[in-house]
């Protein structure tokens, strides 16, 4: 954790230094709607930071936008009108695409995906854990999230390592290890229309038209020959609303369980006290869904989102203006003590534990999550089985953006199971 | 002032008295009620606080079109009375209302 309690929020490189925790305390104890300046030419923003502030605002769209952009960028309307997905739109705009998405994506439909998740996650295991000592984040946590999308959306496996790279490229655009268009550093301009301002948008799109062709030619037994069917009211995705689904899908459903997966074993590799309570224990142990619950609340990897004020709105003594930036940093909720008692602290048997991960109690909550708990939970046990212990064996490294939070190299020794 | 009781799985009650404009799921976690965990947090979007209802005094406006196509879509056999407790908001028009929790 990052001890300093004034840390710049819009820097990417704050992020690379381990969470703000202490600013981010700091915020909600004195300041829980503080205006804070943008260093790079953004006009400013309201940081939202406490729990209960953070689900007020994410419940009212009507107030909160996001129709206007939802990270920190500012965007003209051509870029907007280009490049937004459904998370992009309000109510009722985004119901309608939400509901054709949530049929493969609901808790039914992800439950029959756990054979497969578990056959992917042994053999990224057997993979992975042939020495003594391995990087858990690029061996494990991010070759299994990849290889499981591959197998939802119906793309081939020989396109994963190339269709992660390209998602990272999109996401990671702020990370010089993850694309040579860094988008605080170099000219992006050429790229505004396409997904994250990046290149690689454009490879993903021309992808996702060859995918959705085929599908148009060959219905197959897949996710997106799922989502290219009229619902129940004749209502179909458009070309550029399954290209950008597309491409979201391939950078969110990737790096965001990639980063829940490698805090968990990170305090997995910390605190050999974890595996004692989680180890041996039967697969539908209940403790498998507090624990990837308590994981994913202390690994929040979306640390906001950004909403635009429709109408003036008073918030503790301030009054955000119709037309501000708005940034609900969810990360933070999560560690707000006003919610959770010692949040600081992995706990794995917490209950309740309505964190705000996934962007919970408002219309934009995860469309994945679902796969997302599914994905750590099956991969912890199947690393559970194979090591009796794990040790943290290198400096971990986190990753350059100050929109998702994550640790992107993480170096264990490990013990083999007998 | 609204009398909301709720029966867990294993025929145990939990009954509580809420107040107008509150949801059932957040009742009925403020409350430890069991089988209830609300996954996506009141967003409508699972059936993770799916209930059926047994018997309302007053007057309660059925599921809205999404809650009813998630309902659809996330739980095998949806009843007459099934519902999402955080779609079901106590208002002075309920005096007390009854639901079982059920699998979702």
């Amino acid at each position: 954790m990052n001890q300093d309690a004034y840390a710049d929020l819009t820097s990417h490189d704050t992020f690379t230094k381990g969470f703000p925790a202490a600013t981010f305390k700091r915020l909600r104890d004195e300041d829980p709607c503080a205006w804070i300046e943008e260093t790079d030419g953004g006009k400013g923003f309201w940081a939202i930071t406490r729990y209960e502030d953070i689900k007020e605002l994410n419940r009212k769209p009507h107030i909160f936008s996001s129709a206007k952009g939802i990270r920190l960028e500012e965007q003209s309307e051509e870029e907007y009108l280009a490049r937004r997905t459904f998370q992009e739109t309000d109510p009722p705009e985004h119901t309608r695409q939400r509901m054709i998405l949530h049929r493969a994506f609901s808790h039914k439909m992800i439950a029959k995906y756990e054979d497969l998740v578990r056959e992917l996650a042994c053999d990224v295991c057997d993979t992975a854990l042939q020495g003594n000592q391995v990087d858990v984040v690029k061996e494990i946590a991010r070759k299994l999230p990849m290889r499981m999308l591959g197998r939802v959306l119906g793309t081939p496996d020989e396109d994963g390592e190339w269709l992660v790279d390209k998602g990272d490229e999109l996401i990671a655009n702020s990370d010089p290890e993850f694309t040579d268009h860094v988008i605080d550093q170099v000219d992006t301009d050429e790229y505004r229309l396409m997904p994250f301002r990046s290149p690689a948008g454009k490879d993903i799109y021309d992808y996702a038209k060859k995918q959705m062709v085929e599908r148009l030619h060959t219905k197959m037994d897949d996710v997106l020959s799922l989502l290219l069917e009229p619902n129940k009211d004749g209502d179909v995705l458009s070309e550029l609303e399954f290209k950008n689904f597309f491409a979201l899908a391939v950078a969110a459903g990737n790096d965001t369980t990639r980063y829940s997966l490698a805090m968990s074993m990170y305090h997995l590799s910390n605190q050999p006290e974890l595996i004692n309570q989680l180890k041996g224990k039967a697969d539908d142990d209940p403790i498998w869904d507090t624990a990837v619950e308590e994981f994913i609340r202390y690994a929040a990897p979306t640390l906001h989102f950004r909403r635009t004020a429709l109408e003036d709105y008073k918030l503790h003594g301030k009054t955000i203006k119709a037309g501000d930036k708005v940034v609900l940093w969810f990360t933070s909720g999560n560690f707000d003590e006003r919610q959770f008692e010692t949040p600081e602290n992995i706990n794995i048997t917490r209950s309740p534990n309505q964190h705000m991960a996934f962007g919970q109690g408002g219309p934009h909550a995860c469309l994945g999550m679902w796969l997302a708990r599914l994905e750590v939970k099956v991969t912890l046990q199947e690393l559970l089985r194979r090591v009796d212990t794990m040790e943290q064996a290198a400096p971990e490294k986190y990753l350059r953006s100050n929109f998702i939070r994550g640790i992107k190299s993480l170096v264990v020794r490990f013990d083999k199971a007998a | 002032m609204t009398q909301v009781t709720f029966t867990q799985a294993d025929g145990s009650q939990v009954s509580v008295e809420a107040n107008n404009g509150e949801h059932l799921m957040k009742l009925a976690l403020d409350n430890g009620v069991e089988g209830i965990t609300g996954a996506c947090g009141g967003s409508c979007m699972c059936a993770t606080c799916h209930v059926t209802v047994d018997s309302v005094t007053g007057e309660l406006a059925g599921p809205g079109e999404m809650e009813a196509e998630i309902l659809d879509m996330e739980v095998d056999e949806p009843q007459e009375t099934s519902r999402l407790c955080c779609q079901v908001f106590v208002s002075s028009d309920i005096d007390s209302i009854n639901v079982t929790v059920q699998e979702g």
